[in-house]
């Protein structure tokens, strides 16, 4: 079972990084084999709508995005982290996300256990979770669930399907109990919701 | 009078373009000054996110941002269009949108007191696109009057055989420069 995080932030050792990193720290500790990886360390152009791919099954840009597109295809799970800029995911996620149009018609990542991680530093969140929401949805990927028993505190603890936390100041989100809680929960959830569906 | 259309669109001769066309054809008919920027023509980099913008007099990215900065905060009038991708505006618009970081770090506002905007969709995401346009709006523009033009279309071209999206793109280079007279 392997598991990816995608942090979609352009700061190093950011609060996304962090969190994305305590998602997959608990995914690990749950019996994953997990990768991290920074999108801002690969050159991906935005999708240029030519919609080749609707007919070819490839992205015709030889960028980057080639080898993103094997690393999504290989993975299980993969957890996508944003911050918000702009009520949103930032450009850097936007690009990426636009470049999974080819995987669209068949639906490749059909199947595949999601999960989102949006850090804000005071609105916009929600929205920009939804945005995640809706990528996966169209790719018809699972929103992670915490499938196992769970005591009340613990439900208390996560949110369906992913993360969000408030913080600003570099890295500063690891002292927030709360959204590490959540973020440590939607590990575990992600190996749960991968062993149900290989149980089929 | 100056009106300026910026496009994030990648398909030159796409549906967002071609209503774009329509509108600054009528604004310029009206006896408006048009000029349309294609983001996907030039080099507008995503924000690094340093949060430092303060530190500098132009942001530290050497690309095309800059200038088109510059016209977005000169003109009168501006159009802002895009199609819908993934129920959002494109990457090469959400770029330009996440620079706007730098003016809102300077307290610099566009002075464009009416902006039109152009939105259109294969099939859905035109409420979520229109949502976060209007966000970013209320951030960047001290005051200004908002005129809307959506709907759907596909293929490139698709739009020419919709009369009425594309009267309502004339109406739009008409609303505009009447509200800035």
């Amino acid at each position: 079972m392997k598991i990816l995080g995608i942090v979609c932030s352009p700061r190093k050792k950011g609060n996304t990084e962090v969190l994305v990193k305590e998602v997959l720290d608990s995914a690990h500790k749950h019996g994953a084999k997990v990768e991290i990886i920074t999108i801002c360390d690969y050159a991906i152009a935005p999708c240029d709508g030519c919609e080749s791919c609707e007919s070819t099954g490839k992205c015709k840009i030889e960028d980057d995005m080639q080898g993103i597109y094997a690393k999504l295809l290989a993975y299980d799970g993969i957890v996508v982290g944003s911050p918000v800029y702009y009520w949103g995911v930032t450009a850097q996620a936007k690009a990426m996300i636009d470049r999974t149009f080819v995987f669209r018609k068949e639906r490749r990542l059909r199947n595949k256990v999601a999960g989102a991680v949006v850090v804000a530093r005071d609105t916009g969140a929600s929205a920009a979770f939804s945005q995640l929401s809706d990528f996966f949805n169209l790719h018809r990927m699972i929103p992670a669930r915490s499938i196992g028993p769970r005591t009340v505190e613990e439900l208390a603890r996560e949110r369906g399907g992913g993360v969000i936390a408030y913080a600003d100041k570099r890295g500063e989100v690891s002292e927030n109990k709360k959204a590490m809680a959540e973020a440590q929960s939607l590990g575990k959830a992600m190996v749960e919701t991968i062993q149900i569906l290989r149980r089929g | 009078m100056k009106i300026l259309a910026i496009v994030g669109s990648p398909r030159l001769k796409g549906n967002t373009n071609y209503l774009v066309d329509v509108a600054l054809r009528e604004a310029k008919n009206l006896g408006a000054k048009t000029e349309k920027v294609i983001l996907s023509q030039y080099e507008v980099n995503p924000c690094q996110g340093h949060d430092n913008c303060g530190s500098f007099d132009v942001c530290v990215q050497k690309d095309d941002t800059g200038w088109i900065l510059d016209k977005f905060c000169e003109a009168d009038g501006v159009i802002i269009a895009t199609p819908v991708y993934y129920y959002n505006v494109s990457a090469q618009l959400k770029a330009f949108i996440d620079r706007n970081y730098f003016l809102y770090m300077h307290d610099k506002k566009p002075q464009a007191k009416v902006v039109g905007l152009i939105v259109i969709a294969e099939s859905s995401g035109i409420e979520d696109t229109l949502h976060a346009l209007n966000q970013f709006l209320d951030e960047t523009f001290a005051k200004k009057k908002v005129f809307t033009v959506s709907g759907y279309a596909g293929r490139c071209g698709d739009v020419m055989n919709n009369a009425k999206l594309v009267q309502d793109a004339k109406d739009l280079g008409r609303q505009i420069v009447e509200a800035l007279r």
